[in-house]
């Protein structure tokens, strides 16, 4: 990798966590449970010690859910950050409680099982990960390093508010560069 | 078995104390005996409950996430099963120690709707003590509606987060399901939310 690309990459991974932290506070979504992931970390960490975020750390993917669902009836958005493996502990709750109850909420998964995994045990989840999305209706969006950041994830909240159920923003190593081994 | 108490006088206990505060159900017959005693007292249709039908577990998760947003008490009422399911809830309960959350574990012992298999806490497990070492503020155990009362009555004035395990018995009878689309309980109850939070939004 030349110097410039280091530069360059870096350059992106602060505009792409800018991205994200933007567009969710357009939406008004002061609320984030997440179980913590290293490649979303960048945001979860800026979204922690930025005071308009409440934040609740959660033991499994799936509390994340009722607790993020808790927020959003009691009038205040909110949005869950995880790992694709950890939306495997989501399913049940996800289809018996925010579709049918209508509850939206932007999902931010990252993606394993993409470029660059060195871990079998990502793999299965991590690759069937936007598959299971498609057969539980749950619409869904990636992001990798394409030019329209903005536009993806807030054009997609807002069609998850529109929706009135979850939708999940999925990020690839190409956005934010994967876990190191 | 300890327990002397019903679920049902437990859920009318809340309703007929607990003002206007947000009462989050677990699923199956605690939602559904929920609906029914507020029926029976003519509180229909009480825009504050909030009840679950599927999403096994998470009943004081959603309470958690309301808690955090309201100063108001807000009442879970959970289930021994629907508990051990996700007991983590308990410890990030008491991480974030909203003190106007209550719980009250309706503790019978066992799955009673799936044919009365019993659980851990027939066992070795104690709902009290795991919420105790969980961090909660209060802990209490009781097994007859006289002791409940005078619990429920404090824990509404006192700061929590509150655990109130009611050791329950089951009658056999199962009441009918709510009849309250989920879509329309998460409109009405967000609505009432917000109303009263307008100045906080």
């Amino acid at each position: 990798m030349l110097i410039q690309d280091i530069i360059l990459w870096g350059y992106k991974m602060q505009e792409w966590v800018k991205i994200i932290i933007d567009s969710l506070k357009e939406h008004d979504i002061s609320f984030i449970s997440y179980v913590p992931d290293i490649s979303i970390d960048k945001v979860t960490k800026e979204i922690e010690s930025d005071p308009y975020f409440t934040v609740v750390p959660a033991t499994r993917e799936e509390e994340c859910i009722g607790i993020a669902s808790g927020s959003y009836v009691s009038g205040v958005n909110s949005a869950i950050f995880m790992q694709s493996s950890g939306f495997g502990n989501c399913i049940n709750a996800l289809t018996s409680l925010n579709l049918p109850a209508r509850i939206p909420i932007p999902m931010f998964i990252n993606l394993r099982g993409e470029i660059g995994e060195f871990n079998i045990a990502q793999v299965t989840m991590g690759r069937s990960t936007r598959p299971i999305l498609d057969v539980i209706n749950i619409p869904h969006v990636t992001l990798d390093n394409d030019i329209n950041l903005h536009k993806k994830v807030s054009g997609n909240i807002t069609l998850c508010y529109a929706s009135k159920i979850p939708l999940a923003i999925c990020l690839s190593p190409l956005l934010h560069g994967g876990k190191i081994a | 078995m300890e327990g002397k108490l019903l679920r049902y006088d437990v859920i009318k206990n809340i309703l007929q104390t607990s003002n206007n505060s947000p009462v989050i159900s677990n699923l199956g017959p605690t939602s559904d005996e929920l609906w029914h005693i507020t029926k029976e007292l003519e509180l229909l249709p009480r825009e504050r409950n909030f009840y679950t039908y599927g999403s096994m577990g998470l009943c004081s998760s959603i309470a958690l996430g309301i808690a955090i947003n309201t100063n108001e008490k807000v009442v879970s009422i959970d289930g021994d099963g629907s508990l051990l399911m996700n007991l983590g809830t308990l410890s990030t309960i008491g991480r974030v120690s909203p003190d106007n959350l209550i719980i009250v574990a309706c503790d019978n012992e066992m799955w009673a709707q799936t044919g009365y298999q019993p659980t851990a806490t027939a066992f070795n497990t104690e709902l009290e003590n795991v919420s105790k070492f969980c961090g909660f503020k209060n802990t209490f155990k009781c097994t007859n509606i006289d002791e409940f009362k005078n619990i429920f009555e404090n824990a509404l004035k006192i700061k929590g987060p509150t655990m109130i395990v009611a050791k329950t018995k089951e009658t056999g009878e199962f009441p009918e399901v709510t009849p309250v689309e989920p879509e329309f309980t998460t409109y009405r109850f967000r609505n009432s939310m917000l109303n009263n939070n307008e100045a906080k939004l």
